[in-house]
Protein backbone atom coordinates (compact mmCIF):
# COMPACT_ATOMS: atom_id res chain seq x y z
CA UNK A 1 0.00 0.00 0.00
CA UNK A 2 1.07 3.45 -0.94
CA UNK A 3 0.89 6.04 1.74
CA UNK A 4 1.42 9.74 1.09
CA UNK A 5 4.73 11.08 1.34
CA UNK A 6 3.14 13.45 3.73
CA UNK A 7 2.06 10.77 6.05
CA UNK A 8 5.14 8.30 5.69
CA UNK A 9 7.22 11.32 6.81
CA UNK A 10 5.10 12.23 9.54
CA UNK A 11 4.64 8.94 11.25
CA UNK A 12 8.36 8.37 10.84
CA UNK A 13 9.24 11.43 12.66
CA UNK A 14 6.61 10.94 15.71
CA UNK A 15 6.46 7.92 18.75
CA UNK A 16 3.19 8.57 20.65
CA UNK A 17 0.67 6.85 19.87
CA UNK A 18 -2.83 5.57 21.08
CA UNK A 19 -3.56 1.61 19.83
CA UNK A 20 -7.61 0.63 19.68
CA UNK A 21 -8.62 -2.58 18.39
CA UNK A 22 -12.59 -3.16 18.54
CA UNK A 23 -13.18 -5.64 21.47
CA UNK A 24 -15.43 -8.94 21.37
CA UNK A 25 -18.01 -7.67 22.90
CA UNK A 26 -18.35 -4.58 20.29
CA UNK A 27 -16.78 -1.69 22.53
CA UNK A 28 -13.35 0.20 21.04
CA UNK A 29 -10.58 -0.67 23.75
CA UNK A 30 -7.47 1.36 23.45
CA UNK A 31 -3.98 1.68 25.10
CA UNK A 32 -1.91 4.63 25.16
CA UNK A 33 1.38 3.66 23.21
CA UNK A 34 4.97 4.06 21.83
CA UNK A 35 5.36 3.25 18.30
CA UNK A 36 7.77 3.42 15.54
CA UNK A 37 6.91 3.16 11.98
CA UNK A 38 9.51 1.31 9.94
CA UNK A 39 9.00 -0.49 6.20
CA UNK A 40 5.05 0.13 6.43
CA UNK A 41 4.42 -1.50 9.61
CA UNK A 42 3.76 0.59 13.20
CA UNK A 43 5.97 -1.40 15.93
CA UNK A 44 4.86 -1.93 19.32
CA UNK A 45 5.96 -3.99 22.08
CA UNK A 46 4.03 -4.94 25.68
CA UNK A 47 3.73 -7.86 28.08
CA UNK A 48 2.73 -10.81 26.98
CA UNK A 49 0.31 -11.12 30.94
CA UNK A 50 -0.38 -7.30 29.94
CA UNK A 51 -4.87 -6.92 30.15
CA UNK A 52 -4.56 -5.28 26.74
CA UNK A 53 -3.36 -9.15 24.87
CA UNK A 54 -6.25 -10.48 24.60
CA UNK A 55 -7.86 -8.42 22.88
CA UNK A 56 -5.03 -7.44 20.79
CA UNK A 57 -5.10 -11.58 19.94
CA UNK A 58 -9.11 -11.72 19.07
CA UNK A 59 -8.50 -8.64 16.77
CA UNK A 60 -7.88 -8.66 13.12
CA UNK A 61 -7.37 -5.24 12.57
CA UNK A 62 -6.41 -1.92 14.65
CA UNK A 63 -6.84 1.64 14.51
CA UNK A 64 -3.20 3.38 15.75
CA UNK A 65 -3.59 7.64 16.34
CA UNK A 66 0.05 8.30 16.22
CA UNK A 67 0.40 12.23 17.30
CA UNK A 68 2.26 15.43 17.53
CA UNK A 69 4.56 15.55 20.67
CA UNK A 70 2.87 16.97 23.60
CA UNK A 71 2.42 20.39 23.68
CA UNK A 72 3.13 20.93 19.91
CA UNK A 73 1.32 23.72 17.59
CA UNK A 74 -0.18 23.19 15.67
CA UNK A 75 -0.90 19.50 16.63
CA UNK A 76 -1.05 17.36 13.93
CA UNK A 77 -2.15 13.60 14.31
CA UNK A 78 -2.35 10.61 12.05
CA UNK A 79 -5.17 7.66 12.15
CA UNK A 80 -3.29 4.63 10.75
CA UNK A 81 -5.27 1.79 9.98
CA UNK A 82 -4.33 -2.11 8.62
CA UNK A 83 -4.22 -5.85 9.75
CA UNK A 84 -2.63 -6.35 13.14
CA UNK A 85 -0.45 -9.26 14.27
CA UNK A 86 0.52 -10.20 17.88
CA UNK A 87 3.37 -12.40 18.55
CA UNK A 88 5.97 -13.84 21.26
CA UNK A 89 9.32 -12.13 21.08
CA UNK A 90 11.28 -14.84 21.28
CA UNK A 91 15.09 -14.27 22.35
CA UNK A 92 16.39 -14.85 18.54
CA UNK A 93 13.77 -11.76 17.42
CA UNK A 94 15.29 -9.18 20.21
CA UNK A 95 18.25 -7.69 18.01
CA UNK A 96 15.62 -7.10 14.95
CA UNK A 97 13.03 -5.45 17.57
CA UNK A 98 15.29 -3.60 19.02
CA UNK A 99 16.60 -1.89 15.35
CA UNK A 100 12.67 -1.52 14.95
CA UNK A 101 11.77 0.13 18.07
CA UNK A 102 15.08 2.49 18.47
CA UNK A 103 16.27 2.43 14.50
CA UNK A 104 19.56 1.91 15.36
CA UNK A 105 21.82 -1.10 16.78
CA UNK A 106 21.69 -2.51 20.04
CA UNK A 107 24.30 -1.01 22.10
CA UNK A 108 24.05 2.30 24.86
CA UNK A 109 22.57 1.65 28.25
CA UNK A 110 19.04 2.49 27.17
CA UNK A 111 19.08 0.40 24.26
CA UNK A 112 20.83 -2.69 26.08
CA UNK A 113 18.43 -2.50 28.95
CA UNK A 114 14.86 -2.33 26.09
CA UNK A 115 16.87 -5.60 25.11
CA UNK A 116 17.74 -7.17 28.24
CA UNK A 117 13.51 -6.52 28.53
CA UNK A 118 13.04 -8.58 25.13
CA UNK A 119 15.55 -11.25 26.16
CA UNK A 120 13.48 -12.43 29.44
CA UNK A 121 10.71 -13.74 26.90
CA UNK A 122 7.55 -11.53 28.19
CA UNK A 123 7.27 -9.70 25.80
CA UNK A 124 4.91 -9.99 22.43
CA UNK A 125 5.35 -7.52 19.06
CA UNK A 126 2.57 -5.82 18.04
CA UNK A 127 2.65 -4.81 14.64
CA UNK A 128 -0.30 -2.88 12.56
CA UNK A 129 0.81 -2.61 8.63
CA UNK A 130 -0.55 0.61 7.77
CA UNK A 131 -3.51 0.74 5.24
CA UNK A 132 -4.19 4.11 5.21
CA UNK A 133 -3.02 7.16 7.43
CA UNK A 134 -4.71 10.42 6.83
CA UNK A 135 -3.22 13.41 8.88
CA UNK A 136 -5.23 15.79 10.60
CA UNK A 137 -3.97 18.57 12.50
CA UNK A 138 -6.21 19.37 15.60
CA UNK A 139 -8.25 23.04 16.14
CA UNK A 140 -6.52 25.39 18.24
CA UNK A 141 -7.77 25.73 21.31
CA UNK B 1 9.48 -12.91 50.83
CA UNK B 2 8.81 -10.18 48.38
CA UNK B 3 6.92 -6.96 48.61
CA UNK B 4 3.91 -6.36 46.69
CA UNK B 5 4.13 -4.67 44.04
CA UNK B 6 2.97 -0.92 43.95
CA UNK B 7 -0.15 -0.07 42.13
CA UNK B 8 0.22 2.73 40.09
CA UNK B 9 -3.73 2.83 39.99
CA UNK B 10 -4.83 6.56 40.63
CA UNK B 11 -8.28 7.35 42.55
CA UNK B 12 -11.27 8.75 41.21
CA UNK B 13 -9.82 11.66 42.96
CA UNK B 14 -6.95 11.69 41.76
CA UNK B 15 -8.45 10.94 37.70
CA UNK B 16 -10.99 14.19 38.11
CA UNK B 17 -7.62 15.89 38.92
CA UNK B 18 -5.51 14.68 36.19
CA UNK B 19 -8.23 15.72 33.96
CA UNK B 20 -9.06 18.76 34.91
CA UNK B 21 -4.86 20.09 35.16
CA UNK B 22 -4.32 18.38 31.50
CA UNK B 23 -3.73 20.51 28.52
CA UNK B 24 -3.39 17.66 26.24
CA UNK B 25 -5.99 16.64 23.85
CA UNK B 26 -7.97 13.37 24.57
CA UNK B 27 -8.11 10.66 21.63
CA UNK B 28 -11.29 9.39 21.27
CA UNK B 29 -12.63 5.96 19.46
CA UNK B 30 -15.86 4.59 18.66
CA UNK B 31 -17.23 1.88 16.81
CA UNK B 32 -18.60 2.64 13.58
CA UNK B 33 -21.49 0.09 13.69
CA UNK B 34 -20.10 -1.99 10.55
CA UNK B 35 -16.97 -3.33 12.28
CA UNK B 36 -14.36 -0.30 12.08
CA UNK B 37 -13.51 2.01 14.36
CA UNK B 38 -13.55 5.65 14.04
CA UNK B 39 -10.77 7.85 15.72
CA UNK B 40 -10.05 11.41 16.43
CA UNK B 41 -8.37 13.63 18.56
CA UNK B 42 -10.29 15.87 20.22
CA UNK B 43 -9.90 18.95 23.13
CA UNK B 44 -12.04 18.34 25.99
CA UNK B 45 -12.72 19.94 29.07
CA UNK B 46 -14.27 18.95 32.45
CA UNK B 47 -17.97 20.73 33.73
CA UNK B 48 -17.65 19.16 37.30
CA UNK B 49 -15.42 17.03 39.31
CA UNK B 50 -17.20 13.59 38.32
CA UNK B 51 -15.09 12.57 35.09
CA UNK B 52 -18.34 9.70 34.85
CA UNK B 53 -20.37 12.20 34.07
CA UNK B 54 -18.25 15.50 33.70
CA UNK B 55 -16.26 15.15 30.42
CA UNK B 56 -17.39 17.41 27.71
CA UNK B 57 -15.46 17.22 23.82
CA UNK B 58 -15.50 19.91 20.93
CA UNK B 59 -15.83 17.84 17.81
CA UNK B 60 -14.27 20.68 15.50
CA UNK B 61 -12.39 20.15 12.44
CA UNK B 62 -12.21 16.41 12.03
CA UNK B 63 -13.09 15.45 15.56
CA UNK B 64 -16.58 15.94 13.93
CA UNK B 65 -16.37 12.61 11.91
CA UNK B 66 -17.32 11.20 15.26
CA UNK B 67 -20.48 9.38 15.86
CA UNK B 68 -22.70 9.44 19.01
CA UNK B 69 -22.84 5.81 20.36
CA UNK B 70 -22.06 3.55 22.54
CA UNK B 71 -18.29 1.50 22.98
CA UNK B 72 -16.31 4.30 23.20
CA UNK B 73 -12.92 4.73 24.78
CA UNK B 74 -11.52 7.76 25.69
CA UNK B 75 -7.50 8.14 26.43
CA UNK B 76 -5.97 11.50 28.14
CA UNK B 77 -2.22 10.75 29.09
CA UNK B 78 1.03 12.85 29.82
CA UNK B 79 4.25 11.08 28.99
CA UNK B 80 6.95 13.45 30.09
CA UNK B 81 9.59 10.70 30.78
CA UNK B 82 8.64 6.65 31.05
CA UNK B 83 8.87 7.57 34.97
CA UNK B 84 6.29 10.28 34.68
CA UNK B 85 3.13 8.64 32.31
CA UNK B 86 -0.05 9.72 33.89
CA UNK B 87 -3.00 8.72 31.96
CA UNK B 88 -7.03 8.15 31.95
CA UNK B 89 -9.02 5.77 30.27
CA UNK B 90 -13.15 6.20 30.27
CA UNK B 91 -15.38 4.28 28.71
CA UNK B 92 -18.92 4.76 28.00
CA UNK B 93 -21.72 5.97 25.77
CA UNK B 94 -21.12 9.61 23.33
CA UNK B 95 -23.68 12.10 23.25
CA UNK B 96 -23.34 14.60 20.54
CA UNK B 97 -24.95 18.23 20.40
CA UNK B 98 -23.79 19.39 17.50
CA UNK B 99 -20.06 20.37 17.82
CA UNK B 100 -20.02 19.38 21.66
CA UNK B 101 -20.12 15.52 23.07
CA UNK B 102 -20.25 14.58 26.22
CA UNK B 103 -19.42 10.86 27.57
CA UNK B 104 -21.37 8.93 29.91
CA UNK B 105 -18.66 6.50 31.24
CA UNK B 106 -19.11 3.53 33.07
CA UNK B 107 -15.96 2.49 33.41
CA UNK B 108 -12.69 4.82 34.56
CA UNK B 109 -9.68 4.27 35.47
CA UNK B 110 -6.17 5.83 35.76
CA UNK B 111 -2.40 5.37 35.84
CA UNK B 112 0.24 7.21 37.58
CA UNK B 113 3.38 5.50 37.19
CA UNK B 114 5.48 8.48 40.04
CA UNK B 115 3.90 6.60 42.04
CA UNK B 116 6.26 4.02 41.57
CA UNK B 117 8.86 6.47 42.92
CA UNK B 118 7.29 7.15 45.81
Amino acid sequence: MNLPAESVSFLAAHGRAYLYVLAADGTARGWPMIARYHDGVLVMTTYRKAPKTPHLAQAKRATVVVTSDEGASPFRYAVAEGPLSLRDITPDMADEVTRSIHGATPGGTKISHFRARLLEGKRALIEVRVDSAPLHTLEAA
Amino acid sequence: MSRPKPSVAMTPEEIAAFLSACANPAAVCVPDGKGGLVARMARYHMTGSDPAQDLSLSLMGAAADLPAGEGVCVLVDTYPSYAGICGAMLHGRLQVDGNEARLEARRVSGFDFTKLKK
